[in-house]
């Protein structure tokens, strides 16, 4: 028993220090920049995700806006499947399974809903993009704060 | 030499005339005479006196030419066309002339656009105009003729210096991108707030320059033409943005390049047809303060900035300086037609057109009325949108003022649905007193309003503070001045464009500009105060404002950042789903109204949509089937509709659909 115990623990250290992935698929970490989904270009959808090891994730996406909007969560990785919840609560809108090529330069992302692969380089995310100087509405003209007494 | 001012006499005249010509008429004077009148463009009301602009058939110009060959140097004062000679003598011809110069590296363009087939004859200013014209159009070889109307300046022309504005000189603001003095005066660019210059200022009435300065911060690839009075090109805050024609030897009196100008260094006075002369007073100022607001030179430690005015290292967009007013005189049709023509043959990408015909005197009621008069001025106007100088854009982009006189329509040319027509917001985000609006107007843009900083504190705050003659720096309220910030940010568009290797059609840029706004309706409530023209204090209802100052204020950051890409719609699978277009366009609050919608096949295919995408009230019902993505093309209309003939401009926005089973509520993409 007390030998049957001590194996578990040393398989589960073992487990928790090289999680084992299924042959093509790896840790997600890394900061990946979308190159396609369907016939989506980077000139119409605009997204660069960056997964840390620790399990939060910053998301940048300039699509459903003229700006480049940021996100970001925590997310959990078991086996190929990817999970996770933005910051406000909102989980992901499906679960994905990542793969690899060996060399880890792209990350394809297939989601459950069936939506499609989406396929992502393994880049360093512009500073233009992290910063800030391209997200974000005008100063001083949000919501009603225009409004003049009449 | 006598002048014959009796149009019975040349109709009586013209029939027998007729009868040697293949073009028979047997019509009666009446007739005739209303044949004659349907070739008239325009009316004699606010035309210039003693001067005509005449378009020939395509086989009489050649006899035109001909003529013109026969005439070894001096003036030219006969046609060839023997009808057309007689009229000539009986007017006092002084000159028969061509219109547009010949372009030895542009004649042929020139020729296949018709062009060369404009003439302006100038005559004794004692014969009446109208029948000078009708004796012209009576003869068949002459197609149309044109009064050469007088267009005016969109703005009262009063400007204040800086010095006597009651304004204190601030320091340089702007997020401290730019070192230029008097940046923190120009609210127009990024308006923070300040109460000193007016208490009921908003911050975020603006033009958004700041954040996209960041970006971009112009290109000198890119030429602004600014049709106006001369700018003051030696002025240290525009000088290094001057446009400079390298083929050209300044002050030698001769044509170097062949371009049909002689010493046309940084641009033309089509007044006077001679070299620039930088302007020194300050009523000749409106030219220099327009080019500033374009692109006075930034980061130069010097005055004010420019919107595409570059970062101080030489890069910023090019201003040429097409005169059409000097003084009292100029203004006219054929100076202005020229002066644009120049502007396409000699690199400009963008005219910056700070005039107009008044409403009033020269009441073009609708696009039709103006697009079929095919005037000199429209046709060089259409040769310059078919002229592509920039590598980011197929053609040229046609910017113009809306007008000052409060008039509920745009004055025209601007107002076709081809050009951009721009109205003037002050720093609360209200409309400008004076500013025209409604049918024919399509975007505002800040343009000053002068009493409200006058009436609270006797100073000039709340105008637009740029460059003026005689080294200086000005005030100046107008539609004048909010057109220029269109232009200058439809050049820091292109050179964004061209370092980011973009390519657009014009149309498509002209739809960035268009849709890259913020609302400015909620706004148009309540009254303000203004000074009336004869001084007295009013209030002036904003509510009739509210739709008809076009899609939204102009916001230069959406500018660049449409430039990058297209946005996407999320749609459903296997539902219906309602889209509203108009919620993806600027901050979602745009005054755009939908007409039409068109989905490729393939992109249907791909979605799994089988029954065509509807508009019904204003928003768009598509279902998809397939999960996937696919272009969508929305046809909508951009500014007010007169519902007689002014449409407001028909633009096309493509935006790119994704169908997903599972769209996390908050917008983000995982």
């Amino acid at each position: 028993m007390a030998m049957a115990a001590m194996t578990l623990t040393a398989v589960l250290g073992c487990k928790k220090n090289a999680p084992e992935f299924p042959e093509g698929s790896g840790p997600v970490a890394g900061q990946w920049h979308m190159v396609s989904w369907n016939s989506i270009s980077g000139g119409q959808a605009d997204v660069y995700i960056s997964f840390d090891e620790d399990g939060t994730f910053d998301l940048y996406q300039r699509v459903y806006t003229v700006y480049y909007e940021h996100y970001d969560g925590t997310y959990t990785q078991d086996g190929a499947q990817v999970d996770g919840t933005y910051s406000d609560g909102t989980p992901w809108g499906c679960s994905y399974t990542a793969r690899f090529p060996e060399d880890r330069s792209r990350m394809t992302l297939t989601p459950s809903d069936g939506s499609g692969d989406s396929v992502y380089e393994a880049v360093q995310i512009p500073d233009e993009i992290l910063s800030g100087l391209l997200s974000g509405s005008k100063a001083g003209d949000s919501g009603n704060s225009g409004f003049r007494f009449l | 030499m006598k002048i014959k001012t009796d149009l019975f006499c040349w109709l009586a005249a013209v029939p027998l005339l007729f009868s040697c010509t293949e073009n028979l008429h047997e019509d009666t004077p009446d007739v005739a005479e209303g044949a004659a009148a349907g070739k008239l463009i325009f009316s004699p009301a606010n035309a210039v006196k003693g001067s005509l602009l005449v378009y020939f058939s395509e086989d009489a110009v050649e006899r035109v030419e001909k003529s013109a060959l026969t005439k070894a140097g001096g003036v030219m004062t006969r046609s060839g066309i023997d009808d057309f000679d007689s009229v000539l003598e009986n007017i006092g011809v002084k000159s028969l002339s061509r219109l547009f110069p010949v372009d030895v590296r542009n004649e042929e363009r020139t020729r296949k656009a018709g062009l060369h087939r404009w003439y302006t004859v100038r005559f004794d200013e004692g014969a009446d105009l109208k029948e000078a014209a009708l004796a012209m159009a009576s003869v068949a070889e002459v197609s149309r003729v044109e009064f050469n109307q007088k267009l005016k300046t969109a703005t009262d022309l009063k400007v204040t210096p800086l010095s006597e504005s009651g304004m204190l000189t601030k320091a340089a603001s702007g997020g401290g991108i730019f070192n230029d003095p008097y940046l923190g005066l120009q609210w127009n660019y990024e308006n923070t707030g300040n109460t000193e210059i007016y208490s009921g200022i908003k911050a975020g009435a603006d033009a958004n320059c700041t954040q996209a300065w960041k970006l971009c911060k112009g290109d000198p690839r890119v030429i602004v033409a600014v049709v106006d009075q001369a700018v003051q090109y030696d002025h240290p805050d525009l000088a290094a943005n001057m446009w400079v024609n390298s083929g050209e030897v300044p002050g030698n009196g001769t044509d170097d390049d062949g371009n049909g100008m002689a010493d046309d260094v940084h641009g033309f006075n089509f007044v006077k047809g001679t070299a620039l002369v930088p302007p020194s007073t300050l009523d000749a100022s409106h030219g220099t303060h327009v080019a500033g607001t374009v692109a006075a030179v930034n980061n130069n430690g010097e005055g004010v900035c420019g919107i595409a005015g570059g970062s101080g290292s030489g890069d910023g967009v090019r201003i040429m300086s097409c005169q059409i007013f000097d003084g009292e005189e100029g203004g006219s049709s054929d100076i202005t037609a020229k002066a644009i023509k120049y502007a396409a043959d000699n690199g400009a990408c963008i005219i910056q057109c700070s005039f107009g015909y008044d409403p009033e005197e020269i009441p073009i009621s609708s696009d039709e009325e103006y697009g079929q008069s095919a005037s000199a001025e429209k046709q060089a106007i259409d040769y310059f949108i078919g002229t592509k100088n920039c590598d980011a854009v197929d053609g040229g982009i046609v910017i113009f003022a809306a007008g000052n006189e409060t008039y509920p329509t745009s004055a025209y040319p601007g107002a076709y649905k081809d050009y951009i027509s721009v109205t003037s917001m002050s720093c609360d985000f209200t409309p400008a007193y004076y500013t025209n609006y409604g049918p024919g107007c399509n975007i505002a843009a800040p343009g000053g309003d002068a009493y409200q900083s006058y009436l609270e504190n006797g100073g000039s705050g709340s105008q637009i503070l740029s460059t003026v003659a005689g080294g200086e720096y000005g005030y100046f309220q107008g539609t004048s001045m909010a057109c220029p910030h269109v232009s200058g940010i439809a050049a820091l568009g292109l050179s964004y464009a061209l370092q980011t290797g973009k390519t657009f059609s014009i149309q498509e840029f002209n739809t960035i500009l268009l849709t890259s706004v913020n609302g400015i309706d909620r706004y148009c409530t309540g009254s303000k105060q203004y000074v009336t023209e004869v001084g007295s204090l009013a209030r002036l209802d904003l509510s009739a404002y509210r739709n008809n100052m076009g899609t939204g204020y102009i916001d230069a950051f959406q500018v660049l950042m449409n430039i990058r890409g297209t946005t996407c719609i999320p749609v459903g699978i296997g539902k219906q789903t309602t889209i509203d277009p108009t919620a993806y366009i600027g901050d979602g609050s745009p005054r755009i109204s939908v007409s039409s919608v068109s989905i490729p096949q393939e992109d249907r295919t791909r979605l799994g949509i089988t029954s065509d995408p509807v508009v019904f009230g204003g928003k768009i019902l598509v279902t998809c089937t397939r999960p996937g993505s696919g272009m969508m093309t929305v046809t909508m209309r951009a500014g007010t509709n007169s519902g007689s003939g002014m449409f407001g401009k028909t633009i096309e926005k493509e935006f790119a659909l994704i169908a997903r089973e599972s769209h996390p509520e908050n917008g983000g993409w995982l």
